[in-house]
């Protein structure tokens, strides 16, 4: 096991920059995922730390090794590949045994691991069969398998489950944090799905454009993320502009602005100064539906008329037109069946939680 | 409804003519002549005066040796091609380097040169080098015209392999020479094979170019006939001869087709 540091990685193909000067620290035992839309250069830095692709400039260590110029068959790494690469002329005993003979193990040795192996990944008694006999969940569990069995220092995974459908992507999901808790290897997972990094990870990169522009726990890029990309990467889709007021004598970090054609409390960055254009962000699920107007509810609530309402079974998706914009808000729990045929009516929308920032704040 | 129908079904009898003629047109040439293989008599004559299989024994003397040569230098050509177009495909698939498209233009259109300025050329070296009338000559000659069949079999195989596969060997701790004979070398196996047999057949017909090159030691099948028709004329013994040189290339093709698969032809020969 080892950490990884990545330092000032940089990799142009022709005239594009696809990774610039990238600087990763990723302790011991820890998995940590590279987040972003499709060419924002996360798959590069896996394959520039899997070896596969060399860097233009930087350096990468494994623990206190620099590896730059160790090849990837020397690397003690596992890559999860996206298309899986399984051997298609290899049946599932010699795809696992693959990495073992590699290492020169004994016969009996390998017979045991590759078994034990497939156990791990629930698929025992697979031996025999060639990939083209399993099915896309089966063929990722042994690629999976086949990864694990060399037992790495280091897990890399590429978009793994982009290929599968929803509900083996969740199941393995799941799995794939089990194993991690199992087995504390420092782990690289690439994803552009907010849902699968948050999920499985203990930190995130947020990459964009070949950067970084964001690193936290998911919880802190969900809570404040540093720019309007990250913001509706990470699936708040509600931004209205706002121009700062006056921040709250009450509560620290919390300020007022004028968003929506109210006063309304938001938690922001330091220094934002009173005047300036900000953006207000608001996720659907932070908001509440209210009928009417009580008492003690005024904080933060404003009137609008429901415009569309979609009922999608746990949640219903109402928009909302609230002083010139729309809000989408989700209803959970008992309440989505209130409003399942609601277009038109007038509500009151409290914004539980909001929080703003610079408009031209981040990379965009 | 009924006139619809009817439409339809003149359409698809008018497009059965049409290929069904077409195939006829193509193909009535190579069955005359093979008819011609089993009548009776030295000379052709229609209607025949009885049907044998004489012809095919007389010839074994003569035109055997002749296509025992052709056979042997079918298959060293496509050998010697094999050793220089692995690596090429490689190179041309799988690194990244300035004129990759030019050198691909020039390793792949040497076929779409005619054969005679290749031979001519090879006669005023050879005759240089005193490789006129021997076998590895008459090879290199072959191997020259097959090489781009060869490399376009070969270059489909690796582009039909997906570099993730080998790259997963490469994770797995497998160098990258223990990749290309564990991984890679399986993969494009049919491919290869394809490119193989595809050489072969066209090297065995070839007549072109040998026939500035070959001698009296190493005269191979379609030379023999070629000398046959100066002296002798279409007969039905040529007739036989030439019939066995068609059998030899489709039973090739039937073995290319059944065995390799269509998928590693696309493009090749279909």
């Amino acid at each position: 096991m080892a950490s990884v540091r990545v330092e000032n990685l940089t990799k142009t193909f022709g005239k594009v920059v696809a990774v610039d000067s990238v600087t990763l620290n990723i302790p011991e035992g820890q998995l940590v995922t590279l987040l972003g839309p499709s060419g924002c250069g996360k798959t590069t830095i896996l394959r520039c730390i899997a070896g596969l692709t060399d860097p233009e400039a930087g350096v990468i260590y494994f623990g206190d090794r620099l590896v730059n110029d160790v090849p990837t068959s020397q690397r003690r790494i596992g890559l999860l590949f996206q298309r899986l690469a399984l051997f298609p002329h290899m049946r599932v005993f010699d795809n696992v045994a693959f990495g073992l003979r590699m290492q020169k193990r004994p016969k009996n040795e390998i017979e045991r691991r590759v078994k034990e192996a497939l156990a791990l990944v629930q698929l025992p008694g697979f031996e025999r069969r060639f990939p083209r006999e399993l099915s896309g969940g089966q063929q990722q569990r042994v690629a999976l398998a086949r990864t694990l069995v060399t037992d790495p220092d280091i897990l890399l995974f590429d978009e793994p489950l982009s290929s599968l459908d929803l509900k083996l992507r969740e199941e393995l999901k799941i799995e794939i944090r089990r194993l991690h808790r199992q087995t504390g290897k420092t782990t690289i997972y690439v994803t552009h799905d907010q849902g699968e990094a948050f999920a499985i990870s203990d930190k995130v990169y947020v990459m964009h454009e070949g950067r970084v522009v964001q690193e936290g726990t998911p919880l802190e890029l969900y809570v404040n993320p540093a720019s309007p990309f990250v913001a509706s990467f990470i699936g708040a889709n509600n931004f209205v502009p706002a121009v700062a007021a006056a921040p709250d004598p009450l509560w620290p970090g919390v300020m007022g602005v004028e968003a929506l054609g109210y006063q309304v409390w938001a938690s922001g960055e330091d220094g934002i100064r009173q005047g300036e254009k900000l953006l207000l962000l608001v996720r659907p699920e932070d908001i509440t539906v209210l009928a009417r107007l009580e008492p003690g509810t005024e904080r933060n609530t404003v009137p609008g008329r429901i415009m569309v309402s979609t009922f999608a079974g746990a949640s219903t998706y109402l928009e909302v037109a609230v002083g010139g914009e729309t809000l989408k808000v989700s209803v959970h729990g008992s309440e989505r069946f209130d409003y399942i045929k609601s277009v038109g009516q007038a509500v009151f929308l409290r914004l539980n939680r909001c929080s703003v920032i610079r408009a031209g704040g981040g990379t965009q | 409804m009924g006139s619809i129908k009817r439409g339809r079904l003149l359409g698809q009898l008018a497009w059965g003519i049409y290929l069904g003629g077409l195939i006829i047109t193509l193909w009535l040439i190579f069955l005359l002549l093979f008819m011609h293989s089993f009548f009776k008599g030295l000379t052709l004559e229609f209607p025949p005066r009885g049907l044998t299989l004489e012809n095919y024994t007389q010839i074994t003397n003569q035109f055997f040796p002749a296509l025992r040569i052709s056979l042997l230098l079918g298959l060293c050509a496509g050998i010697l091609d094999l050793w220089l177009a692995i690596p090429a495909s490689y190179a041309l698939t799988r690194l990244e380097f300035r004129g990759k498209n030019l050198t691909n233009s020039f390793l792949l259109t040497p076929n779409m040169v005619p054969a005679i300025s290749l031979a001519l050329g090879l006669l005023v070296l050879y005759s240089r080098i005193g490789l006129l009338d021997s076998f590895w000559g008459l090879t290199c000659a072959l191997s020259i015209i097959t090489m781009p069949y060869m490399l376009r079999s070969v270059m489909s195989a690796f582009n039909e392999l997906d570099p993730s596969i080998e790259e997963a060997a490469r994770t797995l701790g497998a160098g990258r020479w223990r990749t290309f004979l564990a991984v890679t070398l399986p993969l494009i196996g049919p491919g290869v094979l394809a490119g193989l047999l595809l050489s072969f057949i066209i090297g065995f017909n070839e007549f072109t170019a040998i026939i500035f090159l070959y001698g009296p030691k190493n005269l191979p099948a379609s030379v023999w006939l070629w000398n046959m028709l100066f002296m002798y004329g279409i007969t039905p013994q040529f007739a036989a001869a030439v019939a066995v040189m068609q059998l030899v290339s489709f039973a090739v093709l039937f073995v290319l087709v059944r065995v390799v698969g269509r998928r590693y032809l696309q493009g090749v020969v279909f």
